[in-house]
């Protein structure tokens, strides 16, 4: 027995999830984790590099790597003792509309990645608390993130997009209750 | 000219191991369930009443279907968790297929194979969830179980072993039932009892299942009380039944025994067990020796056991006042156990120990803090056994020796270290210490007599440090940084792609979860340059570097991400690494130490001081080590990285190309006092000790370096200069040059392909002025002496390696003397092949006349006739692909002006010569020689090689099927003859050769014969060239002469012993061409139309030569399967032939196909009376067959004047052959034979 079976079961005792999370600098990432951890936001430096945060929720082990954006993500999908399990994807409500279809682009371009076939996505649009206007009509903001990122032709992956903010914790553990049954019923069915 | 060092790159693994996909798996899916429902119908269709034929015919279940199923099943193995979905459905269908009771057996016997294959891949307690519950079945079950059960006197079971297992596992379900067992028949519980401890004994997978039924069942609460009692002394009775030795059987049952007693205490309560506590560990201290392989099984048991009885007994300690509580004695005793067995052979024990020791560890943390300190201090104390310190060394350091630990040992801490910090057990303060052991388990390696151990352990270690920087916030820097340097050395150099790949990944955890720790230190590290603001992105560019599937190649870590990494600061621990004993250009493996030799390479021309620094510090290393025995591998090391370092240093030289400024002053410095006298004091003794070739190989590959580093230094120089800039280096010895290159002659002599490669580009390099006509005549002597192939074909090689600027005389020398060698054919083919390569090189020189030149080319041409074989087969076709390979290498060297300056303008005669050979090898069997040849042919550049380039099909990974068909197209079609006139003949021969060759692939064999068969089908020319190929006696050598020095040395050449094969070949040809029943072709042709009818020829093959040779290949010969067998059938071809194929009746023809039928016909006659009864046997049966034919005419031509009697004779002679037999006597044999000519000679003579 290697190695890497020890670790594989252990992963799958300890049910331990693998989330990456990405999006463009200053949509929120850093400032997200911080919230759900019960941390500090206020005073979120802007990340260069990455950061590994295990997170509890709902008897799962969340290792988030939030990694900073417009990078070769490559070496992230996988390394020697596990492999992404989730992909969270942070969009801010204010970015422009370019920066937004890059953004598409390039999330394209990360879910045709082999490393991350079945994993299911969680796009949050973040700093919702920026934005007028009731929670009714947040629904049209899904509607159009939905239609912007063109969610609908994704294949291979459960996907779903919530509005959030991540100062004022706004659908921050209904996010991470998606992670956590997607994965779950994907993974954890029965253990 | 520049210097390249060598590349060692055999990337050891470019594919990436993920294997599964979604896609595919729900594909998969989709599949199973088609099958299982299949399955179920199938059920369904059994248990109809057989009257019920309604529901029309369902598709049956099949074995075939039965290994799809299961093999999708498998393929589940890496993600077993994808089948949860399913899993429902799956199981309760298999279950209604398992127990249906129709007529067909097979089918509950393929159910419980796909069942038991579920249960392997999902895991058997995951599945049996899924059973129904049906308490109504418990009865039946049981009663069916009892009559499975092995009978003491007939072994055999009526049932297979899948079936039981599937059964028990129902019944370890069925047997929770939460009604008093009682209800369902008194003794419910002891036949359950009896049956499974039946099953518990045995070696089958039953057990596993048995020993579930069992520890549920002792552990009801209506039964435990009786039942438990009984299971201890039961267990009791079978552990101590002494029988002396063990046998198999007996491990079993110990294995049984330890398996319900671990599942046993993990379902029971502390106060039913509680009286058996002490039975139970004193049944597992009392060591249990068996055989080796269930050792390791009993042993995991025995642990699990152990590890569970820890638990019972410390749930047993009353919760209460901290202070005076005592750990019990029983879990100390434990602990002991367990640490004794932490050093087990096997993997699976190891870690199984260092689990349980962990998971006792937690359950005493809080309340024995102390004993969990001692527990720790246990296992790093396991670190310290026989651990020595080594005296200084030549670091001037002293080190530690572990060479004589217990690698087993290491391991099984290592795992439990990994474990308790998973577990966060391992206090901050014990930091250091742990770091310490890291530093020495992450470079572990231990070279034992015949292998080296290790990887394991630096796995391990790494498994370590990924659980510490995951379970542990804000590490203190300084230990991180250590640990840190480390890893990042692994990433780059290990040699095993696993041990590179996880060093990676902790790596990651390292600047991901530490991050805040040692943002301000990582500068220590990163000596030199000012990383402060842009330190975060480069711990990125760190992992960047490191990324999985980059680190996947050995040789692309040692060179771009070593660089890359280097360039981003981490200098110092990447060199450390490459310069020490044991790792790096000291390591045991040679292939990592020129690795690391081309990574310091490639580092010290980074930067001016790397290179003084590396140079400095080799040099004094070498100083320590030359004399001694023990450190070949070192020096070696040594001498090849400082061969890199120099190399290196003249690339860049190369690349900036400063044609005015030589290289630095400083560097030729340091050649000149460090690297010179390094080479000198390499003693002739050293070089051709034969055990050394490693040595050998680094001095040649210095010295190669420093030879293009004085020449780079002196290009531009005037004459004289150069001589005294030459005289200046060589200065210490009065004959340098020469005295340096003897001992390159003493290299040679090792018998190495390495040593080869090194000596060939050290000679490239070397300036006119040392090779000598004395040195060359030592390596012409050297290709005839040894009796060792490799070493006389090195001293062929070595002679390709004179490189430009030399006298005439020398290049003529060489050559005149290569060519000679060649067309030698009793010299090694080996060394003849090398002499091929080597002037196929001299040819590319611009220094060489025409005249030698054209001597070159001649004996290029002859090699290609080289068709010697041995008992290694076909072995001139080494010498066939390298002088091949010389032309191609030619025309890609001289596109455009090739043709007048090499002698080939199209229309001379070197050139169809070459050709002519070309043409044939591409036809030959041999895939590479085929495309090589047809790949020159396309250089080229004439007329042929357009058309051939024009019409060539697109795929160029050429299938043979693709390949034949293009080229017999092209070739043979008759509207291209006029270009390929020439080479049709050649061609065909090469065609010929592997269509009816015997060794060769079916594939190519069938290709190529179905294309001939066309074509000799349909052209007359083509019928008649292969005709041509017949040759019953071997040929008299044909005059080709050219320039009549080497070309026309015909005899002996082995090109007539390939044409004698050929010979062979076109008759077995011919052989399939009749038995194929073609016909040969006829051509009309028209020649004008005029009113009262057309001018026509004819063109017909050559039948008159056909038959001659035929006849001759059968006569004069021993070889009756290869020349008379194949002879008969195409006599009975020839004399089945009639013309009526023609438009217009030919009556020339006609009376040509009449006389030669006829012959043949009596040929076969003659045949029947031959001395072999194997031909007299094929003789017979080719008779009966014409005349059968011929039989059938006569019968048909009724108009015929004689028609009765025609008729009434040909019936006698037809029964006279049914009755011939081979095995008559000879009297017989020739009456007959008169009988049948006589016959023929009346019916068809006239
Ligand atoms: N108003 C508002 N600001 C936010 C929210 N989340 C993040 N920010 C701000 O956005 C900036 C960038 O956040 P950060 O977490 O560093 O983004 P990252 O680059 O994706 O990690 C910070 O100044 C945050 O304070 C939010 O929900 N609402
Ligand atoms: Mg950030």
């Amino acid at each position: 027995m290697g190695l890497l079976t020890i670790i594989k079961k252990q992963r799958l005792k300890d049910k331990e999830i693998r989330v990456v999370m990405l999006g463009l600098d200053n949509a929120g990432k850093t400032t997200i984790v911080k919230s759900l951890l019960g941390q500090d936001c206020s005073t979120v430096s802007p990340t260069l590099g990455f950061n590994i945060q295990t997170l509890p929720h709902a008897g799962f082990r969340l290792s988030i790597w939030d990694i900073g954006g417009q990078r070769t993500l490559r070496p992230f999908w996988r390394n020697y003792f596990e492999k992404t399990d989730f992909l969270i994807w942070v969009v801010d409500i204010t970015t422009d509309g370019n920066r937004l279809e890059e953004c598409r682009d390039q999330l394209k371009v990360t879910l045709t990645e082999d490393r991350l076939s079945g994993a299911g996505l969680l796009v949050w649009i973040n700093k919702m608390d920026l934005i007028n206007g009731d929670v009714n009509s947040y629904s049209t903001v899904v509607d159009q993130m939905v239609e912007l990122l063109e969610l609908k032709q994704i294949k291979g992956h459960k996907w779903l997009v919530l509005p959030c903010s991540a100062l004022s914790g706004y659908n921050l553990i209904k996010g991470l209750d998606f992670v956590t049954e997607e994965v779950g019923d994907r993974l954890y069915r029965y253990t | 000219m520049v210097h390249v060092p060598n590349t060692g790159n055999t990337p050891d693994s470019l594919e990436d191991d993920y294997k599964f996909s979604t896609r595919s798996s729900s594909e998969m899916i989709d599949s199973m369930c088609d099958l299982i429902t299949r399955l179920v119908q199938h059920v369904q269709q059994e248990q109809k009443p057989s009257h019920d034929v309604h529901s029309g015919q369902i598709e049956k279940f099949t074995e075939n279907d039965l290994s799809v199923l299961v093999s999708h099943l498998d393929s589940f193995q890496e993600l077993p968790q994808l089948l949860d979905e399913y899993l429902p459905t799956l199981v309760s269908q298999l279950i209604l297929c398992f127990s249906s009771s129709g007529d067909d057996v097979n089918i509950s016997l393929r159910a419980s194979k796909v069942f038991y294959t579920l249960c392997k891949v999902r895991g058997a307690k995951i599945v049996c969830r899924f059973f129904s519950s049906d308490i109504t079945q418990l009865v039946n079950i049981i009663t069916w179980l009892e009559n499975q059960v092995p009978n003491k006197s007939t072994s055999t079971f009526q049932s297979t072993w899948e079936q039981r297992y599937v059964v028990l596992l129902w019944l370890s379900i069925l047997i929770l039932a939460p009604f008093e067992l009682e209800s369902f028949g008194q003794d419910t519980g002891e036949r359950v009892y009896n049956l499974s401890l039946n099953f518990l004994l045995i070696p089958g997978k039953e057990r596993d299942a048995a020993s579930m039924v069992l520890s549920k069942l002792v552990t009801r609460t209506d039964v435990k009380r009786k039942l438990l009692n009984r299971l201890y002394l039961d267990i009791s009775k079978i552990l101590s039944d002494d029988v002396e030795p063990r046998n198999q059987i007996d491990s079993f049952s110990i294995l049984g025994c330890l398996q319900v007693l671990a599942q046993t205490l993990q379902l029971v309560d502390i106060e039913s067990i509680k009286p058996y506590l002490s039975v139970h560990k004193a049944f597992l201290m009392t060591s249990q020796e068996c055989d080796n392989f269930s050792n390791s099984q009993i042993t995991k048991l025995k642990v699990k056991n152990l590890s569970r009885l820890v638990s019972k007994y410390m749930s047993l300690i009353p919760v209460g006042n901290n202070e005076d509580q005592f750990l019990p004695e029983e879990v100390e005793e434990i602990l002991g156990e367990l640490f004794d067995i932490l050093s087990h052979k096997d993997t699976i024990v190891r870690y199984a120990v260092a689990k349980s020791m962990a998971r006792i560890a937690q359950l005493m943390q809080g309340r024995f803090e102390v004993q969990v300190l001692e527990i720790i201090e246990g296992i790093f104390q396991c670190f310290d056994y026989d651990v020595y310190k080594t005296p200084e060394d030549v670091w001037g350091g002293v080190g530690t020796c572990i060479d004589g630990v217990s690698a087993n040992l290491w391991h099984g801490a290592l795992l439990t270290l990994a474990e308790l910090l998973r577990r966060q057990l391992i206090p901050i303060s014990s930091l250091s210490r742990l770091v310490s052991i890291l530093e020495n388990s992450l470079k572990f390696e231990q070279r034992l007599l015949v292998h080296v151990v290790g990887a394991n352990i630096r796995d391990a270690s790494c498994y370590v440090c990924w659980s510490l920087f995951r379970s542990y916030k804000d590490l203190p820097s300084n230990n991180l940084l250590s640990i840190l340097q480390n890893m990042i050395q692994l990433a780059c150099f290990d040699r095993e792609i696993n041990i590179r790949r996880a060093a990676s990944a902790s790596i990651q955890e390292c600047i991901g979860r530490q991050e805040s720790t040692i943002i301000g230190d990582l500068a220590v590290l990163l000596d030199g340059g000012n990383f402060e603001e842009s330190i975060m992105s480069n711990k990125l560019d760190l992992i960047q570097a490191l990324d999985y599937n980059t680190i996947g190649q050995k040789a692309k870590s040692f060179t771009t991400v070593a660089s890359k990494v280097y360039d981003l600061g981490y200098t110092k621990s990447l060199t450390e690494f490459l310069i020490q004993r044991n790792h790096g250009i000291g390591s045991w493996d040679p292939e990592i130490r020129r690795l690391s030799a081309r990574c310091l390479g490639i580092l010290s021309s980074k930067t001016s001081g790397n290179f003084q620094e590396y140079v400095r510090r080799l040099a004094s290393v070498y100083a320590n080590v030359k004399n001694s025995i023990s450190e070949y591998e070192l020096r070696h090391g040594i001498l090849y990285a400082l061969g890199e370092i120099i190399g290196a240093k003249l690339l860049t030289h190369n690349d900036y190309n400063n044609s005015n400024n030589s290289l630095d002053n400083n560097i030729g410095l340091v050649v000149q006092t460090t690297i010179l006298p390094i080479l000198d004091s390499v003693t002739l003794e050293n070089l051709q000790d034969t055990n050394e070739f490693y040595f050998a190989e680094s001095f040649l590959h210095l010295l190669k370096s420093v030879i293009l580093f004085i020449e780079t230094m002196i290009v531009g120089l005037r004459d004289e200069l150069r001589q005294r800039c030459i005289d200046l280096f060589f200065r210490p010895l009065p004959t340098s040059p020469l005295f340096r290159l003897s001992k390159v002659n003493s290299c040679l002599k090792i018998s190495h392909m390495s040593i080869r490669n090194e000596a060939v580009d050290l000679i490239e390099g070397c300036s006119p002025a040392y090779i000598t006509r004395e040195l060359i005549q030592i390596w012409f002597d050297g290709m005839k002496g040894e009796l060792d192939t490799t070493v006389t074909s090195t001293f062929a090689a070595v002679l390709g390696g004179i490189g430009e600027g030399h006298p005439q005389e020398t290049y003529h020398l060489v050559i005149e003397f290569l060519a000679l060698f060649i067309s030698t054919k009793k010299n090694d083919t080996l060394t003849r092949s090398e002499a091929v390569k080597s002037l196929a090189r001299l040819l590319l020189l611009s220094s060489i006349e025409n005249q030698d030149r054209l001597l070159i080319i001649e004996a290029l041409i002859s090699a290609m006739d080289d068709y010697t074989t041995d008992d290694r087969g076909d072995v001139g076709s080494w010498s066939r692909l390298q002088a091949i390979s010389g032309f191609i290498a030619l025309f890609k060297r001289f596109p455009s002006f090739k043709k007048d300056f090499f002698l080939l303008e199209s229309e001379s005669m070197h050139c169809i010569l070459l050709k002519t050979k070309l043409f044939r090898l591409a036809g030959e069997s041999h895939d590479k020689l085929r495309l090589l040849s047809y790949q020159c042919l396309v250089e080229l550049n004439d007329a042929t090689a357009h058309i051939l380039r024009e019409n060539s099909p697109n795929n160029l990974t050429w299938k043979i099927s693709v390949y034949f068909q293009f080229m017999a197209k092209t070739i043979l079609s008759k509207d291209k003859e006029t270009v390929f006139l020439p080479y049709i003949k050649t061609f065909l021969l090469g065609l010929v050769s592997t269509a009816g060759a015997i060794h060769v692939s079916k594939d190519s064999s069938e290709v190529c014969g179905r294309e001939l068969m066309l074509y000799m089908s349909s052209s007359v020319r083509i019928f008649n060239t292969v005709i041509e190929f017949l040759k019953p006696t071997a040929p008299a050598p044909t005059d080709f002469r050219v320039s009549g020095k080497f070309i026309n040395k015909r005899e002996g050449s082995t090109l007539s012993q390939f044409e004698q094969k050929v010979s062979l070949c076109a008759l077995r040809i011919f052989e399939k061409f009749f038995d194929l029943g073609l016909t040969p072709p006829v051509e009309e042709e028209t020649v004008c139309d005029i009113p009262d009818g057309a001018e026509y020829t004819i063109n017909v093959v050559q039948y008159r030569t056909l038959y001659a040779k035929i006849f001759n290949m059968h006569i004069n010969t021993k070889n009756i399967a290869g020349r008379v067998l194949p002879s008969i059938r195409c006599f009975e071809g020839i004399s089945q032939l009639s013309c009526n194929q023609l438009e217009r009746p030919n009556q020339n023809l006609a009376n040509i196909v009449k006389i030669y039928s006829l012959q043949a016909l009596r040929r076969l006659v003659v045949l029947t009376k031959h001395g072999a009864p194997m031909v007299r046997e094929r003789a017979l049966e080719s008779l009966y067959i014409v005349l059968q034919g011929k039989y059938n005419d006569i019968l048909e031509d009724d108009n015929h004047e004689e028609y009765g009697l025609r008729v009434e004779e040909s019936d006698k002679i037809i029964a006279l052959l049914e009755e011939s037999e081979y095995t008559n006597p000879p009297e017989i044999l020739a009456e007959n034979a008169e009988t049948y000519m006589a016959y023929i000679e009346k019916m068809f003579a006239k």
